[in-house]
C-alpha cells in the first residue's frame, strides 16, 4: 500500500478566496467611505462645532419651522398620492385583459422615466404657469386664470409626478406576488369584487404597502430640484433654504444643520418601516424597481 | 345593494384611471407640442409649427457644449460606478468574505440618502479637497449616485444566473476565476449593459450635485435647463428635453431588449 | 502508509473512498465512509432526499473538501484537489450548459482546457456527437433543443476529455416520465460502449436498478447497503434497504428456542424457521410479488382483508388489513385476480422469497462500511 501518494490538504471551496474579495471590494469601499459616509460625518461635525446652537438657531427660526413642517407636510401627502395613484396603475396592469390598456399604464409608468429631473418640473411649469396651458384653457373658456405655479401643492404634483414610476413598480412587484385566485375565490363566495379586494388584498399587500410608501417619503424630503423650480426659490421648503444657506448667506453651518434633519428623517423612517415590515419587505421594495 | 356599491366604485375606478392617464401623459404631450412650435417666446396655444427651437438648439453653441460636458462626465461616471458595483455583487454571492451583504446593503441603501444632504456633504468634502468646480469631483459624485441603481441590476442580474454552467466549467478544467469570467460574466453580460445604461441616464439627469459643487463654466445639460427654467421659458428648451426624453426612451427600451434576450437564453 | 487503511488499493480500483467524512459546524452530512469502484462500473448512490448522497457526490467531484479521509483516484489523493485539477466528468440535474456557445463548442469546451489541438478537437466533437446522436445539431444553441436532446450534450460534454469517471447527479430529474426511460437506455448504452467508470446518483430505485452494476443505498448521512442489485433486492441487508430498495412490508417477529418462528403481534400459527436460524427477534419483510394467496406448504401465513385494489394493466395491487400488520401490499397477475375489496383473504409468504433480518446493529457482509460513530 505505498504506492498511495498523499497530497497535501488544502480546503478548497468553489469561492473567491477572501483576500482576492477584499482587494475587489476596496475601491467601493474607499467609494463610498470617502464620498457619501465622510460627507455625512462632515455635515454632523460642521453643524455642531458650536455644540448644537445652530441647531437651535434653525429650528427656532420661523423660517427653519416653517420650512420643516411644509417639506415633511408635502412629503406626506406626495406618498399618499404616489401609493394611491400607483396602486390604481399597479392594479389595472395585474388585473386588466385588454392588452392596449396595460400597454397605456406601462407608458405612463415609464414617460416620467423617460423625462428625467429637470425636464419633468420644467413640463408641469409650462402645464400649470400663469400663461400655461390649463391657464390658457380656462381664459378660452371665459375664466378667470388660477395662480397654480410657486406654491406647495404644485411642488406636492411635482413630487408624486416624478415618484409615481417608482411607486408602480414596486407595488407592482407586491401585486405579482398575490394570487388572483384568491380573489375570485372571494367573489364565488359572496363577496363583490371591491369587497373582496379590500378584505382579501389589503392584508396580504400590506408590508408592501408600507416599505413602498416609507421609499416614496424617504426620497420625496430629498427633492432639491422640484421645490426650486415649482416651488419657487423662496418657496418654504427645506431644499430651498438650504440652497438659500450656501448660496446666498454662505450659512454653511445652517445648511449643514438642515441637511443632517433631512437625513435623520429620512434614516429614521426606513429604520421604523424595517422594525415594523422587516427588512425582506424593505429590501424587497428597493431592489424590485 | 351591495350591488350598486361595487358598480360605483369601479366606475369610480375607471375615471381615475382615466384621469391619472391624462395628467401622466400631458407633461409629455406638451413638450413634444411645443418643441415643434416656430415662436420666439412661449405661448399656448402655439401659433405655428416648424423647427425652429431645433434648428436654435443646434446653431447655440452654450446649448451643444453642455450636451458636450454632460456625456463627458456622465459616460466615465457610469464606467466607474459599474467597475465598483461589478465586484461587490460578485463578491457578495461568490465569495464567504465577512462583511460582503453588509456592504452591498449600504451601498443599495445609499439610495434613500436625501440627494440634497448628499450635496451639502459634498459640497463641504470638495471645498476642503480643492474638488469644487473639477469635472473630477463631478464625476465621482455621479458615479457615487449610480451606484445603487447598477448594483442593484447587476445584483439581481446575477442571483437570476444558475451557478451549475460555472460548476460545469469547473469540473471540465476551468479555474474558478476562467468560470467567472468566461461563463457567469458571459451570462451577466446583458444584465451589466441594462444596468449600465439605467446608470448612465441617472449620472446624465443629475443636475442636484452639479448645482451645488459645480463651477460657473460646469452647465450642464440639466443644468442649462434648470438655470434657463428659472430665468425665463425660452422654448428651445423643449427642443432639448424632447430630445433628451427620445434618447433616454431609446437607451431604456435598449435595456429592456438586452435584459428580455438574456432572460430568454436563460430559460431554453 | 499506516496499516488502518480500511480499504485495500487494487490496479481494478480507479477511485477508492477511506474513510471519508464531512460535517457542517458539527453537523453530521456524510459519516465514515469507504468503498471502492473498479474501472467500468455503473455504480448508483441511491438514497432519499437528505440522505447524504449529494454531499458524498459533492465529495468526490471536488465541490466540497472532506472533514477527514481520503479519496485516491487512482491512487492519488485528490480530496484536497479542485474540480478542474480532478479531471473528472459530471453532468448536473439542470442541464447547465453554457447558453452562450453552441452544441458543438459545449463539447469542445473541456478539450480546449486540456490545451488539444484543433484538429484533435474537431475530430473528438464529431466523435463524441455521433455517440450521442446530434450530429445534425452541432451548431445549434442550447436553447434551440428539447430537454433529453441538452442532456444528452451535457453527457457528450463530459466525456469528451476521456475522464476516469463520469459522475450524474440525478440527470434525468428534470425530464418528463417516457423520456427518462429513454434516456435510461441512452445513457446505458453510451456506458457500454465507452467503458468508463459511472458514478450516478439518484432517488429513483427503479432508475438505479435499471442501470446500476451496483448500489451503494443511503440513509441518514451513511451508506447502509452495497452490492449488486438483484442480490440487495432479494437479501435486503437491514430493514431500510428493504423498505427503500425492495418495497417490503416489515412485520415484527421471533424466533423462539425450537426454531419456531411467529409474528409478534399474535397472529394465529408458528412456522418451523429455516434451519440455522437462530432464536432471537427478527423483522420479517414481505415483498408485494414474494407474497401468495392462499396456503402454501411450511410457509408463514398472515390473515387479511383487501381493502382496495389497484390495476397496473397485467398486474392488480391489493391493498390488506392482516392481523399482524395494516397496509400490506400485494402484486398479483391480472387473470388471477378473482377478489373484491372486502374479501378475506390468507397470505402466505415462502421462505425462498421472505425477507428475515435479525433484530441487531446494521452490519452488512456486503460492504464495509467505517460507520463507527
Amino acid at each position: 500500500m505505498t504506492d498511495i501518494l498523499r497530497v497535501r490538504r488544502r480546503e478548497w471551496t468553489p469561492d473567491i478566496r477572501k483576500r482576492y474579495a477584499l482587494v475587489a471590494v476596496l475601491p467601493a469601499i474607499a467609494l463610498l467611505a470617502v464620498f457619501v459616509i465622510y460627507p455625512l460625518v462632515l455635515l454632523v461635525i460642521e453643524s455642531s462645532q458650536d455644540g448644537f446652537e445652530v441647531y437651535g438657531r434653525v429650528l427656532s427660526s420661523g423660517s427653519g419651522q416653517k420650512a420643516i413642517a411644509t417639506t415633511f407636510t408635502a412629503s406626506l401627502v406626495a406618498t399618499g398620492i404616489v401609493v394611491l395613484v400607483s396602486s390604481i396603475i399597479g392594479w389595472t396592469i395585474r388585473t386588466t385583459r385588454r392588452r392596449w390598456v396595460r400597454a397605456l399604464c406601462w407608458v405612463c409608468v415609464l414617460a416620467p422615466f423617460w423625462m428625467g429631473a429637470v425636464v419633468k418640473n420644467y413640463a408641469i411649469v409650462l402645464l400649470i404657469s400663469n400663461k400655461g396651458v390649463v391657464n390658457a384653457g380656462l381664459r378660452a373658456l371665459g375664466l378667470d386664470p388660477v395662480q397654480m405655479l410657486y406654491s406647495t401643492p404644485a411642488v406636492v404634483l411635482g413630487i408624486s409626478y416624478s415618484l409615481i414610476p417608482f411607486g408602480v413598480l414596486t407595488i407592482n412587484a407586491v401585486f405579482q406576488t398575490i394570487d388572483l385566485n384568491l380573489l375570485r375565490n372571494a367573489e364565488v363566495l359572496g363577496s363583490t369584487r371591491s369587497g373582496s379586494i379590500f378584505r382579501v388584498m389589503v392584508p396580504l399587500a400590506g408590508p408592501g404597502f408600507i416599505a413602498s410608501g416609507a421609499i416614496v417619503f424617504a426620497l420625496s424630503v430629498g427633492f432639491y430640484v422640484t421645490p426650486v423650480v415649482l416651488g419657487g426659490a423662496k418657496s418654504p421648503f427645506l431644499a430651498t433654504l438650504i440652497q438659500a444657506n450656501i448660496l446666498q448667506y454662505f450659512d454653511l453651518p445652517a445648511a449643514a444643520a438642515l441637511s443632517v434633519i433631512l437625513l435623520v428623517v429620512a434614516l429614521l423612517v426606513m429604520i421604523v418601516t424595517i422594525g415594523l415590515v422587516g427588512v425582506g419587505s424593505v429590501r424587497r421594495a428597493m431592489t424590485r424597481s | 345593494m351591495a350591488k350598486l356599491l361595487d358598480i360605483v366604485v369601479r366606475s369610480l375606478g375607471r375615471i381615475a384611471l382615466a384621469a391619472i392617464v391624462i395628467v401622466i401623459l400631458a407633461p409629455v404631450v406638451v413638450v413634444l407640442l411645443i418643441s415643434f412650435s416656430d415662436q420666439v417666446r412661449f405661448a399656448f396655444p402655439p401659433g405655428g409649427f416648424g423647427w425652429r427651437q431645433y434648428q436654435e438648439l443646434f446653431r447655440d453653441p452654450v446649448w451643444m457644449e453642455s450636451i458636450g460636458l454632460s456625456l463627458s462626465l456622465a459616460l466615465p461616471a457610469t464606467f466607474l460606478a459599474v467597475a465598483v458595483a461589478l465586484p461587490v455583487s460578485l463578491i457578495a454571492q461568490r465569495s464567504k468574505l465577512p462583511g460582503r451583504n453588509l456592504l452591498q446593503g449600504t451601498a443599495v441603501a445609499s439610495i434613500i440618502i436625501p440627494t440634497t444632504a448628499l450635496a451639502v456633504g459634498l459640497f463641504t468634502l470638495y471645498s476642503r479637497l480643492g474638488l469644487t468646480s473639477t469635472n473630477l469631483g463631478l464625476i465621482v459624485a455621479q458615479a457615487v449616485l449610480a451606484l445603487p441603481i447598477v448594483l442593484i441590476g447587476i445584483t439581481t442580474g446575477l442571483s437570476k444566473i444558475s451557478r451549475t454552467p460555472e460548476f460545469a466549467a469547473m469540473t471540465m478544467g476551468a479555474s474558478l476565476t476562467r468560470a467567472l469570467l468566461e461563463i457567469t460574466g458571459r451570462a451577466l453580460l446583458p444584465a451589466i449593459v441594462a444596468s449600465a445604461i439605467m446608470g448612465f441616464l441617472h449620472a446624465f439627469d443629475e443636475v442636484v450635485i452639479v448645482n451645488f459643487v459645480g463651477g460657473p463654466g460646469q452647465v450642464t445639460l440639466p443644468k442649462a435647463i434648470l438655470d434657463s427654467v428659472q430665468n425665463q421659458t425660452d422654448p428651445v428648451i423643449t427642443a432639448a428635453a424632447s430630445l433628451l426624453m427620445i434618447g433616454s426612451a431609446l437607451l431604456m427600451a435598449v435595456a429592456a431588449i438586452v435584459g428580455r434576450i438574456a432572460s430568454r437564453r436563460r430559460r431554453g | 502508509m499506516t496499516n488502518d487503511r480500511e480499504t485495500t488499493m487494487n490496479d481494478d480500483h480507479v477511485l477508492v473512498l477511506d474513510a471519508v467524512a464531512k460535517s457542517y459546524a458539527g453537523v453530521l452530512a456524510l459519516a465514515p465512509t469507504s468503498f471502492a469502484i473498479e474501472k467500468g462500473e455503473f455504480l448508483t448512490l441511491l438514497g432519499p432526499s437528505g440522505s447524504g448522497k449529494s454531499t458524498l457526490l459533492k465529495l468526490i467531484a471536488g465541490f466540497e473538501t472532506p472533514t477527514s479521509g481520503a479519496i485516491l483516484l487512482r491512487s492519488l489523493d485528490i480530496s484536497g484537489l479542485s474540480p478542474a485539477q480532478r479531471q473528472l466528468g459530471m453532468v448536473f440535474q439542470s442541464y447547465s450548459l453554457f447558453p452562450h456557445l453552441t452544441v458543438a463548442k459545449n463539447i469542445e469546451y473541456g478539450l480546449k482546457r486540456r490545451k488539444w489541438s484543433a484538429e484533435r478537437r474537431r475530430a473528438r466533437v464529431a466523435e463524441m456527437l455521433a455517440i450521442v446522436k446530434l450530429e445534425h445539431r452541432a451548431n445549434a444553441l442550447p436553447a434551440e433543443l428539447s430537454g433529453g436532446q441538452q442532456q444528452r450534450v451535457a453527457v457528450a460534454r463530459a466525456l469528451a476529455y476521456d475522464p476516469d469517471v463520469l459522475l450524474m447527479d440525478e440527470p434525468l430529474g428534470a425530464l418528463d416520465r417516457t423520456l427518462r426511460l429513454e434516456m435510461e437506455s441512452e445513457i446505458k448504452r453510451i456506458h457500454g460502449q465507452l467503458g468508463t467508470t459511472f458514478i450516478y446518483v439518484t432517488h429513483d430505485q427503479q432508475e438505479a436498478m435499471h442501470l446500476s452494476t451496483r448500489i451503494a443505498i443511503m440513509n441518514n448521512s451513511q451508506v447502509v447497503a452495497l452490492g449488486r442489485p438483484d442480490d440487495l433486492f432479494r437479501n435486503p441487508p437491514n430493514v431500510f434497504t428493504a423498505e427503500f430498495f425492495s418495497d417490503a412490508t416489515t412485520v415484527a417477529a421471533e424466533v423462539d428456542d425450537r426454531t419456531r418462528f411467529r409474528f409478534e403481534a399474535g397472529g394465529d400459527g408458528s412456522w418451523a424457521a429455516p434451519a440455522g436460524t437462530a432464536p432471537g427477534r427478527y423483522t420479517f419483510g414481505i415483498r408485494p410479488r414474494a407474497a401468495r394467496l392462499g396456503i402454501v406448504e411450511g410457509a408463514p401465513v398472515l390473515r387479511g382483508t383487501i381493502t382496495s385494489s389497484m390495476l397496473f394493466g397485467d398486474e392488480v395491487r391489493l391493498f390488506i388489513d392482516a392481523d399482524v400488520v395494516s397496509g400490506l401490499r400485494v402484486v398479483i397477475p391480472s387473470r388471477a385476480n378473482t377478489f373484491a375489496p372486502g374479501d378475506r383473504v390468507d397470505v402466505s409468504i415462502p421462505w425462498e422469497d421472505a425477507i428475515l433480518l435479525p433484530n441487531a446493529p446494521v452490519t452488512s457482509r456486503a460492504f464495509h462500511a467505517g460507520a463507527t460513530r
